[in-house]
């Protein structure tokens, strides 16, 4: 029987409830017994310069071993993005200078022998600086806003302005997205240990071959040098995706003291350690004919990057993608340069930002025609994709609409704002739209067969917690013709063969294309050996007749001749055979068709017209992402996906002081993600699809997982109310 | 939440440890005896500094011997006043297990049991816990066979990462004992001091509810 497609649990789940998983912080090196602690001392200032560091007191401290600032530190190299794999994206450059430029920004590191001496001489760093007055929001610099073509070129279909002046109604509204940060509940760690033959870094991270890269660049070493493990992840959500100080400085510690050196940020420095979400500000306008279907779809976004990175990063504010067939479209991006650190993806930087203004606008252009939200969105289908022109790879979106709609109970609900009501609370429906490209990284496998029969499949790849382990497992099984019992999954370290990051829905599709060439290319190597071996059951049979089933090899069409893969190994002397399998996702480039994942959410609120307090109270997510390996690890990763989309839509915002750009919320005392009380049942619909252009037909979860929840919430919001918030999070003083 | 900070440290006095007071009154006359052992825990010596001075044994600011009763082993370690309970786990006894979140009390990954009552490990200190019997994720199976919490956490795929299921899984297992598994709601509110950042919460319910007896829903 296949694998894929199997509710399989958890291959590591076991060690997950007994405490026995290992992240990074609960990892020495070796017998630990050199470990030391490093603490970073971060800046009170958004900008300006160091004027002087009083470090007399903290040295002084017990156990202080060294104490690093920009005058000692480590001359460091650039790390351009393109030097490394993944979204790294700043010429980092810590501890390099007396300049400032955002709020927690690290001027100091302090090692000492335990974690307590670390902190308490931390805090006897005295820093003195010239502030300078930083542009604390994007607000402050709006009128400074700068085009990126390189990096966020407009996309334009056709003439837009033409395709509004020619509409009998046009919607043209504003709205902003707060920055956010992610929040995985394992902070930033990492552990390093430096000695004369290889740097060994423990590190919390969706990218070990990016660690290593940039560690090897910017300390000019060769990459071969540096060896990265990171084998349970504490989640991630693109906080971990990008290039960061606290690798950086971990490294300089354990340099300078050749010890092994861990630095663990606190969840207060989480706020300025691996970016955040940019704040942004959309205006779209939609132009659209008396019957809803869209005339032209113009969107004008300005998000925040740092002050101090010359260019925003790549992967920030690219077009939209429009989901609707117009057929005159432009979407443009700009930014303002604001004191705070480099943006980075969180839970797709595109569509997970530029999409909730556009599936807001679009409910209200239905509210403005009087055409139900979810009609006019089949009105404006696209039979191809609408930025391009090419035609779908597969497309599952109406699929999702329709199953969607009919388990949610849609066609019951009364258009009428205010309308519906559950004693004092006002109910609300609320629903939306879901797109995310569907793409996949460079990877490559190796899986090795025992001479017991017993398999392993490697890729230096990594496991946020979606399951990665378990569907390189199933995935490798099917492949080789083993039951998933007998297949072991290893990743998570630089010495294993390169996997790509895992962020950008890219992890199941790359992963499972290179555990399948692998395993198909080893079960191939193995029936060559028994055909051409005289002591087996399948000598002389044709490589092409030879099947495999539950580990047993047989001649298609007599199962009785055939024998086991252990057997063919022991006969034939060999401890172990082993192949690799290398997945090369199709180029972007010269593409013929368009790969998306499609996925559309229905949601319930029921808000406290005293309080205006709000309560997603059930939510219906159907996705279409091709095929799935996993339906139980799939399940939780969508319902964790609408669980963010539900912090989003309510309650998640990062608080900055408009006076001095520093966070002020820095702390899940201020800065509210859901907990338990907050969230409803939530109903996952796959819509599975063929897709003969994407191998395994597997478009990746992540983050349609998320895209789409927080605009259907909003969206039912006004419908509960009456009131249109065009500003996340939709707090109770917005709806009083 | 309703299992908050205050009612989880009245839980610790409750049991016969000194009083966070206490302990951080004589840190507080120590100078710089409390830094280092967390945010509200500073905020607590801050207040205690204008409390009239404790004149009880003083403790110093280098580590004391100490012996606490760690899944059902006597344990004797060398920590310093102001080391945390789950830093006295973590780095000294080597129980990583328990995890730490936001070392403020605000996430529940460290949650462990002190005397069967469920408590946020980064809030109070080892000295604080001399004597009392303190139960880890490490100590909740029996041998191979699992506690029903966790293998209810198995069956209902109640988490991604795993780095909160520590604490999620010890505070259930004491909200079941305490009798607040009653209904999902009940679940709900009395595990929303445990954060999960994945987003499992409907699998906590259910995981909850299916080792309470209660049925998944």
């Amino acid at each position: 029987m296949s694998a894929v497609g199997q509710p399989l649990a958890r291959v590591e789940g076991r060690l997950k409830v007994t405490g026995a998983a290992r992240y990074t912080a609960d990892l020495p090196q070796d017998d630990g017994k050199d470990l030391v602690h490093a603490v970073a001392v971060c800046a009170t200032v958004a900008k300006g310069r160091i004027t002087s560091i009083d470090a007399r007191q903290a040295r002084a401290a017990g156990g202080v071993l060294e104490l690093i600032t920009h005058r000692n530190a480590p001359r460091l190299r650039p790390v351009p993005a393109q030097e490394v794999f993944g979204p790294a994206h700043e010429t980092l450059l810590v501890l390099q200078d007396d300049r400032v430029h955002y709020s927690g920004q690290p001027v100091a590191v302090v090692v000492a022998d335990t974690l307590e001496n670390a902190t308490h001489a931390a805090s006897l760093v005295r820093v003195e600086y010239a502030a300078e007055r930083p542009v604390a929001t994007l607000f402050e610099g709006i009128d400074d806003a700068f085009d990126s073509p390189r990096h966020a070129p407009p996309a334009t279909v056709g003439d837009a302005d033409r395709g509004l002046a020619e509409a009998a109604v046009v919607i043209d509204r504003t709205y902003t997205t707060p920055a956010q940060h992610h929040h995985p509940m394992e902070t930033m760690a990492t552990t390093v240990r430096w000695t004369a033959e290889e740097v060994t870094v423990h590190v919390s991270t969706q990218t070990i071959s990016m660690i290593r890269d940039g560690l090897a660049t910017t300390f000019g070493l060769r990459p071969e040098q540096v060896r990265v493990v990171s084998e349970f992840l504490g989640g991630g959500f693109g906080g971990k995706g990008a290039w960061c100080w606290p690798s950086v400085v971990t490294a300089m510690a354990a340099r300078l003291t050749g010890r092994q050196v861990r630095l663990v940020t606190t969840r207060r420095q989480m706020f300025a350690a691996t970016g955040q979400r940019p704040h942004s500000v959309q205006r779209v306008r939609l132009g659209a004919r008396r019957d809803g279907v869209l005339t032209a779809i113009a969107q004008d976004c300005v998000g925040d990057t740092s002050a101090f990175y010359d260019t925003p990063p790549f992967f920030i504010g690219a077009a939209t993608p429009v989901p609707y067939a117009a057929p005159n479209i432009r979407t443009t991006q700009r930014f303002v340069r604001v004191n705070c650190q480099t943006p980075v993806p969180m839970r797709s930087p595109v569509e997970g930002v530029g999409l909730v203004s556009i599936e807001s606008a679009m409910d209200e252009l239905a509210a403005e025609l009087g055409v139900d939200p979810l009609e006019l969105r089949r009105r404006n289908y696209a039979e191809r994709d609408p930025n391009s022109g090419l035609p779908w790879s597969s497309n599952g979106l109406l699929e999702c609409y329709e199953r969607g709609a009919r388990r949610f109970g849609w066609p019951e609900r009364n258009p009428k704002p205010r309308s519906m009501r559950d004693g004092r609370y006002l109910v609300g429906w609320g629903m939306a739209t879901a797109v995310r490209h569907a793409g996949s990284d460079p990877t490559s496998a190796l899986v090795r067969l025992g001479a017991d029969g017993r398999a392993v499949v490697q890729i230096g790849s990594q496991d946020l917690g979606t399951g990665t382990f378990t569907i390189m497992t199933q995935v490798a099984a099917d492949a080789l013709g083993v039951p998933v019992a007998m297949m072991r999954a290893e990743l998570g370290d630089t010495d294993l063969p390169n996997g790509g990051g895992s962020f950008g829905s890219h992890t199941a599709a790359s992963v499972a294309a290179a555990a399948r060439l692998a395993g198909e290319a080893l079960r191939a190597k193995v029936i060559r050996i028994a055909v051409a071996d005289d002591g087996s059951p399948l000598s002389g049979a044709s490589p092409d007749d030879v099947l495999v089933d539950d580990g047993y090899l047989f001649v298609r069409g007599d199962r009785s001749r055939g024998e086991r893969y252990a057997q063919i190994l022991r006969r034939n002397r060999l401890q172990a055979v082993d192949a690799t399998g290398e997945h090369t996702p199709p180029p972007r480039e010269g593409a013929t068709v368009a790969r998306w994942a499609f996925g559309a959410d229905f949601t319930e609120v029921k808000v406290d017209p005293e309080l205006g307090t709000v309560r997603v109270t059930r939510h219906v997510k159907a996705i279409e992402a091709g095929r799935i390996i996993n339906p139980r690890t799939a399940r939780s990763q969508v319902i964790g996906g609408v669980v963010m989309g539900i912090g989003q839509a309510l309650t998640e915002a990062t608080e900055v002081d408009r006076r001095d750009a520093r966070i002020t919320n820095a702390s899940f005392w201020g800065y509210h993600v859901p907990v338990n009380a907050d969230v409803p049942d939530i109903d996952a619909i796959f819509v599975e699809r063929d897709d003969p252009h994407i191998p395994g037909s597997v478009k990746g979860l992540g983050e349609i997982a998320t895209i789409g929840t927080a605009p259907a919430i909003a969206n039912a919001v006004f419908h509960a109310t009456g009131k249109r918030v065009r500003d996340l999070p939709i707090t109770p003083d917005k709806l009083l | 939440m309703p299992d908050d900070v205050g009612s989880r440290e009245s839980a610790g006095r409750a049991a016969g440890g000194p009083s966070r007071r206490q302990v951080l009154g004589r840190g507080a006359l120590l100078g710089a005896a409390t830094v280092g052992a967390g945010v509200a825990a500073q905020a607590e010596a801050a207040r205690a500094a204008t409390a009239p001075p404790v004149r009880e044994e003083t403790l110093a600011a280098e580590p004391v011997e100490i012996s606490l009763r760690v899944n059902g082993r006597e344990r004797t370690l060398s920590v310093e006043p102001r080391t945390t309970l789950l830093d006295a786990l973590r780095e000294r006894l080597g129980l990583t297990g328990t995890k730490k979140g936001c070392d403020q009390g605000a996430c529940g990954a460290c949650t462990v049991l002190v005397d069967g009552r469920r408590v946020n490990s980064c809030l109070t200190l080892a000295v604080m816990r001399r004597d009392a019997e303190i139960t880890t994720i490490e100590g909740l199976a029996k041998g191979d066979e699992l506690h029903p919490v966790q293998r209810a956490f198995l069956e209902c795929d109640a988490f991604q990462c795993g780095y909160c299921t520590s604490g999620q899984i010890m505070s259930a297992a004491a909200l079941i004992e305490e009798g607040h598994a009653g209904s999902p709601g009940e679940v709900r509110e009395w595990m929303s001091g445990n954060i999960c950042r994945c987003g499992a919460y409907p699998n906590i319910v259910a995981a909850v509810r299916q080792a309470a007896g209660g049925g998944a829903r």
